[in-house]
């Protein structure tokens, strides 16, 4: 009884801090073809250090991206020519945001902020696939999490799983703006 | 107790029944293994013996070197299973154990286990109070002495020198000695306690200590020894029942020697405790017999005589069995004669027969010179027997003080049984294991080096989908042992200046299909991962396999592994009889290989045919990339691979013995190395070459047409590792191993083969010519 309770409590706090573990991406849909504020949470630190800088590649099909300003924060972009070409309703998009950076800022591990930014889904992307978004945090003391690790079908979660989201059809739900 | 005793009441009857084989335990295995690195602190370490066993005590020394008592294990069956503080750290630590076994003898052990990291071997962490053994020794000579020679000698003082009174000086000594036993007995007690928790002189009578003395068969032994102890003071202060009260005392020694100890727990338990019983008995009274004897000698007169008389007319009868008996417990405790000079055991036991040999020689001087003597030569002889019956008497404590020291030797038959598992420890230079990991984006070709169990590293080459040499920002490589339940151990890789990632510090407790996983970060935000199985041997049973035969279903040195000169490896067959295999590799369609095979003088053996070597009769092992495929069990056999990649096939021919057969300093095998490709099949029109490696001299040229396919044949007359640039295949090839690569001539050019030797020379040139 003594052991199955101590299992128990070992698998919940398992649980738990796989949960805690992800970075987060609100909404969890995404309708293709529209400007859309796309979140990423992050809920801690690197082993208990401040969170001091966070990048984030943009996979190619997310266009027309736009950083939200986020006090106390330096933010940095990177452009570059997509290597397939995206179509955004007629017009076709051969370059764009490919990576944003966040850094100067403190969050203690206790803290959950979020990075948030403004986007659409390239036309030319089918819906039902998902969109990945690689994400490097960076610590104070020089810890870092890597969530670049994109989940496989039939494959346990991975320890660093990549944050991403669904991309849906035009005008199926989602955050239109 | 009460059982005990009556099944004591039911062998003297002459009842016959079955009892469990017991005997002096000795610890089969553990899980995890001792040496195991964890990657999470266990919740439970299971010992399994090879007896039923009561466990006594449980101590982790963690990495701090903190010492915590641990809950008593609880034992099923051979089982113990113990429970580990949920906070155990990382770390080194030392789990110590002790068991009691059936004979009463306590064993005890660690099981060193690392949590994450190693961070020490954990020897020499647990000691033991090294007074307690010589105190336990000196008990015991204490309760021997009071028990032999003060007890048994009533028996001689009632039933022998009886109407004849004892003389004080001898009546006063066996007082004493009695005494002394009797006080002996619960200090040996408390002994026995604190040597099976393992704990310290100074606890001895800590309630731990004597709680599980209490609980021990030795327990038994002393309270039959107390009781013959005060039936012998019985039977000396009151010589009118003495002759009651000595036949207590001495057929209670018989009982106490019988109830505990290696020898009467030895199979078959009844008959081994009946031995020991008659032996005890038959010794007590004659060692009994010495002190008093030796002290008549000393009177003169008729009496002295007449007690003389009656003992030589009655010791024969005790002498024999006494020997029987002897000889009967030699051979049930040692199996064969080369224990004695090896064993501590046998070193003991050798001492006691060469001391018993000295008092039997006195004694027949005794009976067949001396006490004839005394009739014609009363003062003379009696003079000379004081002597010689002294002698003997000095003798007889030597021995004991030698038999009390066995209390901490497990006999040869313990050791025996525990052989196979000491003796697989046996050092052997082990192959290293390969795997080549693939998926879509990312492969690694890794060494594990040495490939069986034990402290391994892992050395890793990143290949890009298409073979190429892939660098990389950070690498770690993991082994795990899912069917075993044990955690996949990840090590950070440091890269080393041929541009290999090797990690260090891997221990592998068990043999078997290990998972390797390869985890290297290519860029920021790229970290590509690839696993994939790897077949870690157990050196034991690469030994093991000559002299026994262990089945089908394990691992074989392949190819240029394999050591021509060790005889457990490989059969040196007669050539002109030995079997012959050639091996074809045609792609029937993308990614389907068809392997086919010719065999001369060669049938598949079936469990019919036994596991000891028949000419002409044995296995084919069917490897991939150096993984075990198959059995083979027909001349064909269909692959499905990738249609795009690098592959080795390996199939050797193995005895029924399952060695590796060889002839004229060639293994009987093929090796087949290609270069497979979706976009044209393999095996259409192929053109074949004979090419000899060799790094010194002018390197062939040999030129070909685009869209043939290729079939070189390699061989050497050293061991090389050979890279084909372009066609980008590796093989090794060695004297006893020659190797065929298969490619088709896709793209025209000229493309060096390169010995991976220091100075990478060049051994032969391709040209593709459009």
């Amino acid at each position: 009884m003594k052991k199955a309770l101590i299992l128990a409590t070992t698998a919940f706090a398992c649980l738990t801090a796989a949960a805690q573990a992800h970075v987060g991406v609100t909404p969890s849909e995404v309708p293709g073809g529209q400007t859309t504020l796309i979140g990423f949470g992050i809920g801690h630190g690197c082993d208990a250090a401040a969170t001091t800088a966070v990048r984030m590649q943009i996979p190619e099909g997310v266009i027309s991206v736009q950083p939200v300003a986020k006090p106390g924060w330096e933010i940095t972009i990177t452009r570059g020519t997509y290597a397939n070409p995206q179509m955004n309703g007629e017009t076709q998009v051969t370059e764009g945001v490919t990576m944003i950076e966040w850094t100067g800022g403190q969050l203690p591990n206790e803290w959950y902020d979020q990075f948030w930014i403004r986007a659409r889904v390239a036309t030319s992307v089918e819906p039902h696939t998902m969109m990945w978004f690689p994400v490097v945090q960076e610590c104070e003391g020089g810890g870092v999490n890597r969530w670049i690790t994109v989940p496989a079908e039939g494959q346990p979660e991975p320890e660093e799983p990549t944050p991403g989201f669904m991309v849906t059809e035009p005008g199926e739900g989602g955050h239109a703006h | 107790m009460l059982r005990r005793l009556l099944s004591t009441f039911f062998v003297l009857a002459g009842v016959a029944f079955a009892t469990p084989a017991f005997s002096h335990a000795t610890l089969i295995s553990t899980e995890p293994a001792t040496g195991a690195v964890l990657a999470e602190a266990p919740s439970v370490v299971t010992l399994t013996f090879n007896e039923l066993v009561e466990p006594t005590a449980a101590r982790l020394i963690t990495a701090d070197g903190e010492t915590i008592q641990l809950p008593l294990p609880t034992a099923i069956g051979p089982d113990v299973t113990v429970l580990m503080p949920t906070d155990v750290g990382e770390g080194t630590h030392v789990l110590s154990w002790r068991v009691v076994s059936s004979d009463g003898h306590p064993i005890g052990g660690t099981v060193v286990l690392s949590v994450g990291t190693v961070t020490g071997t954990g020897e020499g962490v647990v000691t033991s109070d090294p007074a307690v053994r010589p105190a336990i020794w000196v008990a015991r000579v204490l309760v021997y002495l009071g028990l032999f020679i003060g007890a048994g000698g009533t028996f001689f003082a009632a039933w022998i020198s009886a109407p004849s009174p004892l003389p004080a000086q001898p009546k006063r000594i066996m007082r004493v000695l009695m005494v002394v036993g009797i006080v002996a007995i619960p200090v040996a007690f408390a002994l026995q306690g604190v040597d099976l928790i393992g704990a310290d002189l100074g606890d001895v009578f800590s309630g731990d200590a004597l709680a599980t003395a209490w609980s021990s068969t030795y327990t038994e032994t002393l309270v039959v020894a107390l009781i013959a102890l005060v039936a012998g003071l019985v039977a000396l202060a009151r010589p009118a029942q003495g002759r009651l009260f000595s036949l207590v005392a001495i057929l209670g020694i018989g009982l106490a020697l019988s109830l505990s100890g290696h020898a009467s727990r030895a199979p078959p338990e009844a008959l081994s405790w009946l031995v020991v019983f008659i032996h005890a008995t038959t010794v007590a009274f004659w060692a009994g017999a010495l002190l008093p004897l030796r002290y008549h000698l000393g009177r003169n007169g008729k009496e002295s005589a007449a007690v003389l008389g009656r003992f030589s007319a009655v010791i024969p009868h005790a002498l024999l069995p006494l020997v029987v008996a002897g000889v009967l417990l030699i051979l049930i405790q040692v199996d064969s004669p080369a224990d004695i000079f090896a064993t501590d055991y046998g070193r003991l036991l050798a001492i006691k027969l060469s001391l018993v040999t000295l008092l039997l020689a006195l004694a027949l001087v005794n009976r067949f010179r001396l006490t004839p003597l005394i009739r014609r030569q009363p003062a003379e002889a009696a003079r000379l027997l004081r002597r010689t019956v002294g002698a003997e008497l000095l003798l007889v404590v030597i021995v004991f003080g030698v038999v009390a020291g066995w209390r901490f030797t497990p006999p040869p038959r313990s050791l025996n049984a525990a052989g196979s598992v000491a003796s697989s420890e046996t050092p052997r230079v082990v192959p290293d294991a390969f795997a080549l990991l693939r998926t879509g984006n990312f492969g690694a070709s890794v060494t594990v080096s040495p490939g069986g169990t034990g402290a391994v590293a892992a050395s890793a080459e990143l290949l890009t989908a298409d073979g190429a040499a892939l660098e990389a920002r950070e690498v770690r490589i993991a082994l795990g042992y899912p069917a075993g339940g044990i955690e996949p151990v990840a090590v950070d890789a440091a890269r080393q200046e041929d541009g290999t990632w090797r990690a260090d510090g891997f221990y592998l407790p068990v043999a078997g299909d290990w998972t390797l996983t390869v985890i290297a970060l290519i860029s920021d935000f790229d970290r590509r991962t690839v696993t994939g199985p790897v077949t870690i041997a157990d050196p034991a049973s690469l030994a093991a396999i000559a002299a026994a035969g262990d089945g089908h279903d394990h691992d074989h040195t392949t190819g240029p592994g394999v050591d021509l000169t060790d005889p457990f490896q490989v059969i040196d067959l007669d050539p002109v009889t030995a079997p012959t295999m050639a091996m074809s590799v045609t792609e029937a369609a993308p990614g389907t290989f068809d392997l086919g095979f010719v065999f001369e003088r060669f049938r598949f053996g079936t469990d019919a045919d036994g596991y000891d070597h028949v000419p002409g009769i044995g296995h084919a092992h069917v490897y991939v990339n150096g993984i075990y495929e198959t059995d083979l069990t027909a001349n064909a056999h269909r692959l499905a691979l990738d249609p795009d990649g690098h592959y080795e096939v390996y199939v050797g021919l193995n005895g029924l013995d399952h060695r590796a057969f060889v002839a004229d300093g060639r293994l009987v095998e093929a090796r087949v190395a290609f270069r497979a490709s979706a976009t044209a099949p393999l095996g259409n029109d192929t053109r074949v070459f004979d090419v000899p490696i060799a790094t010194t001299g002018e390197p062939p040229t040999i030129r070909v047409r685009q869209g043939e396919t290729i079939e070189l044949r390699l061989t050497s007359l050293e061991t090389q590792v050979v890279h084909l640039h372009g066609i980008d295949l590796e093989v090794a090839v060695a004297p006893q191993s020659p190797v065929t690569l298969l490619f088709n001539a896709e793209f025209p050019g000229r493309f060096v083969a390169e010995a991976h030797d220091a100075a990478e020379s060049p051994v032969f040139f391709l040209e593709i010519l459009p």
